[in-house]
C-alpha cells in the first residue's frame, strides 16, 4: 500500500513545489542532475569491474588494514560508498573475499565517503563549478560514443563528474535565489528535538535519493546560504549516514547469506555511529571546534566545520567498532545463519495432473526443466565458477576461471543426494504411476524425457569424477597442466552456456542448427585435445601420470558435454512446441556430422585445399 | 471452370494428407530461406575474419548449415514427388 502511494506522492509534492517556487525547481533540477551524475559515474566504474577490479580486490584485501585502506581509497575515488558496498557484497557472495575483509572495506568506505563533504565544502561552494562541468560533459559524451569499452568507461566517469559539478552549481544557485523569497531558517528546531527531527529528515532524504552524497551536498549548499542552521545540518549529516545503508540492504536482497551479513554489518555500523554522534553531540562538537581552530578553519565557516564533524564521527565509529569486529562477525553469523541445503521438492508433479496424458507429459517436462536448473547449479559449483557469470553470454570464460581458481573439493555427493537424486526419484515414481493406459505419442515423449533426466544424472556423475584432479592440478606448479584443467572447466561452462542459449533461442535463431554446431564443436575439440596431449608428452611438458589423468578427465568432460547435448536435444528441440516439424527433422545424424568432422581434420583440409 | 476449381479446393480441404504435405512444404521453405540467410551471414563473417582458428570454426559452422540445407532441399524434393504421385 505504502509502496503504491509513495511515487505518486513524491510527484505531487514536486509538482506543487515547482508551481509555487521557480527557485525550488532549480534546486530540484540540481539534485536530479547530481543523481544522474552519480548513475553515470557508477556506469563508468562498472566498465572496469570485468577483471581489473577483481584482481586489485583479491590482492589488496588480505589483511584488515589493507581492506580498510581499500575501502577508504576506492570510496574517495568513486565518491560513492553505496557503489563500493554493493560491489563488495557481490564479491563476498561470489566467495572472492571473506566477511572480515568485507566488513573492513565497509568501515573504510564510511571514512572514504567523508572526503565528499570536504570536497564540496572546501571546493564546491567557493568555486564556480559549472565552469569545470562544461568541458567534462563535452569530453565525456565524446568518449561515451567511442567503440572502445575503456574509453566509454572513462567517458561515463567524466560525464558523471560533469553532471555532479553541474548539479552542485544548480543547487547553490537555487538556494541563493531561494534566500531572497523564503527563509527556511525559520523552520529551524533547536535542542535534542531538532537533532532527532533533522536526523530523521536526513535519513528519509537519503533513502528517497539513494545517495548520502546528494543529501550532504544539499545540506552543505543550504548551510552555505544560511537556509538551515549549523546544528540542524549536523543532524542531517547523521541521518544521511544511516540512510545510505539502504542501497546496501537492497543490493543484498538478491545475494546469499554472506552478502546479507555484510549489509547487516553496514547497517549496524552506521546506526551505532549515528547513535554515538547523537548521544555525544556536545563532546563531538567541542572536538570539532578544537580541530577546526588547530587546522585554521574560521569559527564561522560552518560548511567546513560540518565536513570536520562528518569525518570525526565516522572516525570515532571506526575506532570503536574495529576492536569489536570479531564479535560483530560472530553476531552476524548467528543472526543470519548459513542456509542448510534443503532437499529439492518437485514443483509440478501433482496427482491432479496424472489423469490426462497431456497434462502429465507437460508436468514431467517442466519438472525435467527444474532438474536442468538444479544441474546447472551443481555444474557451476563443480567447476568452481559463479552460476550467473557462467551463464552470461558476454562473460569471458577464460578470465572467469582465472579469477575463480579451484580452492577446495566441492561435495558433489551431498548436493546430488539433495537436489538431483531425490527429484529424479520423484520423476521416475510419477512416470511409473502415470504410464499405463496412455496413447503411444505421450508414452514416447515420456520415454525421452526420462532419458533426458538420466543424461543429466550421468553428466553429474562425471562431474564428481573430475573433482579430485581439478583440486590437485589447480595447486600444481606446472603451468601447462594447470592451464589444461582450466580449459576443461571452460569447455564445460561453454557447453552449459550454449545449451542455455539454445533453450532461450527463438525460432528465427534456428536452435536445431545451434545444437548441431555445438555437437560438432564438442567432437572436434575432443579430437584436437587428444592430439595435443601426445605433443605435451613428447615435449615433456607433463609427466606420464599427468597425461593419464588428463586423458581420463578429458574423456569425462567429453561425456559430460555429449550427455548434456543429448539432454538439450530432447528438452529444447524435440519437446519445443514452438519449433516446426521441419526444424526437428532437419537435424543432422551422427554419420552426417562425422563427415563434416572428418573433412575438417588438418590432414583432410590439406587435401581439400590441394584439390 | 468455377465448379472444377471449387471441387479441387474441397478435395484439398478434406484430404488430410495433402494438407499435411502443404504445411510441411511451407515450413521447409521458410526454414530453408532462414538457413540460406544464416549461411550468407557466416560466409561474410568468414571473409572478414583474420584469425585462423576462428576461420576454421566458421568454416565448420558453414558446412553444418550447408549440409542441413542440402538435407532440407532433398526433403522438399521428396515432398514434391509425393505430391505428384498422389495427384498426377
Amino acid at each position: 500500500m505504502l509502496h503504491k502511494i509513495f511515487l505518486p506522492s513524491i510527484i505531487i509534492i514536486l509538482c506543487w513545489g515547482f508551481w509555487i517556487s521557480p527557485d525550488f525547481k532549480v534546486i530540484a533540477a540540481g539534485v536530479a542532475i547530481f543523481l544522474f551524475g552519480m548513475l553515470s559515474l557508477e556506469t563508468g566504474f562498472k566498465v572496469f569491474t570485468g577483471g581489473t577490479l577483481e584482481k586489485i580486490l583479491a590482492r589488496t584485501t588480505d589483511k584488515l588494514w589493507k581492506s580498510l585502506t581499500f575501502g577508504i581509497v576506492s570510496t574517495s575515488i568513486m565518491q560513492s560508498s553505496s557503489l563500493v558496498s554493493v560491489i563488495t557484497i557481490s564479491f563476498l557472495s561470489a566467495g572472492l573475499i571473506g566477511l572480515h575483509q568485507g566488513v573492513g572495506i565497509i568501515f573504510g568506505a564510511n571514512l572514504g565517503t567523508t572526503t565528499g563533504a570536504w570536497l564540496i565544502a572546501g571546493f564546491g561552494i567557493k568555486v564556480n563549478m559549472s565552469a569545470y562541468a562544461m568541458p567534462m560533459l563535452v569530453f565525456g559524451t565524446l568518449l561515451v560514443l567511442q567503440k572502445s569499452k575503456i574509453l566509454t568507461g572513462i567517458g561515463y566517469i567524466l560525464a558523471g563528474l560533469g553532471f555532479l559539478f553541474l548539479g552542485i552549481h544548480y543547487m547553490k544557485e537555487g538556494f541563493d535565489a531561494f534566500k531572497a523569497t523564503l527563509d527556511l531558517s525559520q523552520f529551524a528546531v533547536t535542542g535534542i528535538k531538532g537533532l532527532l527531527i533533522y536526523t530523521l529528515v536526513g535519513l528519509a532524504a537519503t533513502v528517497i535519493m539513494q545517495s548520502s552524497h546528494a543529501t550532504l551536498v544539499l545540506t552543505i549548499t543550504a548551510l552555505s546560504s544560511a537556509q538551515i542552521g549549523y546544528e540542524n545540518a549536523l543532524a542531517l549529516a547523521i541521518g544521511a549516514n544511516v540512510g545510505t545503508t539502504i542501497t546496501a540492504i537492497i543490493g543484498s536482497l538478491s545475494s546469499n547469506e554472506q552478502g546479507k551479513r555484510l549489509a547487516g554489518a553496514h547497517l549496524i555500523f552506521n546506526v551505532f555511529t549515528g547513535m554515538v554522534a547523537i548521544v555525544f553531540i556536545n563532546q563531538i562538537l567541542q572536538l570539532v571546534d578544537f580541530i577546526s581552530i588547530n587546522v585554521g578553519i574560521d569559527d564561522k565557516n560552518y560548511t567546513l566545520k560540518l565536513a570536520v564533524f562528518h569525518s570525526v564521527f565516522n572516525l570515532i565509529g571506526v575506532l570503536i567498532m574495529l576492536p569489536l569486529m570479531d564479535r560483530l562477525v560472530a553476531l552476524l553469523e548467528k543472526i543470519i545463519p548459513t542456509k542448510t541445503l534443503a532437499k529439492s521438492k518437485p514443483r509440478f508433479l501433482h496427482e491432479s495432473t496424472l489423469m490426462y496424458a497431456d497434462t502429465a507429459t507437460e508436468a514431467v517436462l517442466n519438472e525435467t526443466l527444474h532438474m536442468w536448473d538444479n544441474t546447472i547449479d551443481l555444474i557451476a559449483h563443480g567447476i568452481h565458477v559463479p552460476r550467473d557469470a557462467m551463464l552470461n553470454k558476454n562473460s569471458n570464460l577464460e578470465e572467469l576461471v582465472t579469477n575463480f581458481p579451484v580452492k577446495k573439493i566441492f561435495d558433489v555427493d551431498r548436493y546430488y543426494e539433495l537436489k538431483i537424486k531425490s527429484l529424479y526419484g520423484d520423476i521416475i515414481s510419477y512416470i511409473s504411476q502415470a504410464s499405463f493406459g496412455w496413447e503411444l505419442e505421450q508414452s514416447g515423449e515420456i520415454y525421452w524425457l526420462r532419458m533426458a533426466n538420466q543424461d543429466m544424472v550421468d553428466a553429474i556423475k562425471d562431474i564428481k569424477h573430475l573433482q579430485k584432479n581439478l583440486e590437485k592440478y589447480a595447486a600444481s606448479n606446472n603451468p601447462v597442466i594447470n592451464q589444461q584443467y582450466n580449459s576443461l572447466r571452460i569447455q564445460i561452462a561453454k557447453t552449459v552456456q550454449s545449451l542455455e542459449m539454445i533453450r532461450k533461442a527463438e525460432s528465427r535463431d534456428i536452435p536445431s542448427l545451434m545444437i548441431d554446431q555445438l555437437r560438432l564443436e564438442t567432437d572436434s575439440l575432443y579430437t584436437q585435445q587428444n592430439k595435443s596431449i601426445n605433443e605435451m608428452i613428447r615435449k615433456r611438458q607433463i609427466t606420464a601420470d599427468m597425461a593419464v589423468s588428463l586423458m581420463n578427465d578429458k574423456a569425462y568432460v567429453y561425456n559430460i558435454s555429449r550427455k548434456l547435448i543429448e539432454m538439450g536435444h530432447t528438452l529444447f528441440i524435440q519437446q519445443n512446441k514452438d519449433l516446426s516439424t521441419a526444424e526437428k527433422t532437419i537435424q543432422l545424424d551422427h554419420s552426417e556430422l562425422k563427415d563434416i568432422h572428418d573433412l575438417h581434420q588438418p590432414e583432410n583440409e590439406e587435401i581439400k585445399h590441394a584439390s | 471452370m468455377h465448379r472444377k476449381k471449387l471441387l479441387h479446393r474441397l478435395k484439398e480441404f478434406f484430404d488430410m494428407d495433402a494438407r499435411d504435405r502443404a504445411q510441411r512444404k511451407d515450413e521447409l521453405n521458410d526454414l530453408l530461406s532462414r538457413l540460406k540467410q544464416k549461411e550468407l551471414e557466416l560466409k561474410t563473417a568468414l571473409d572478414n575474419e583474420q584469425d585462423e582458428k576462428l576461420k576454421s570454426e566458421l568454416a565448420q559452422k558453414i558446412d553444418v548449415v550447408h549440409t542441413q540445407r542440402t538435407k532440407g532441399i532433398e526433403m522438399l524434393m521428396d515432398l514434391r514427388n509425393e505430391n505428384e504421385n498422389k495427384n498426377p
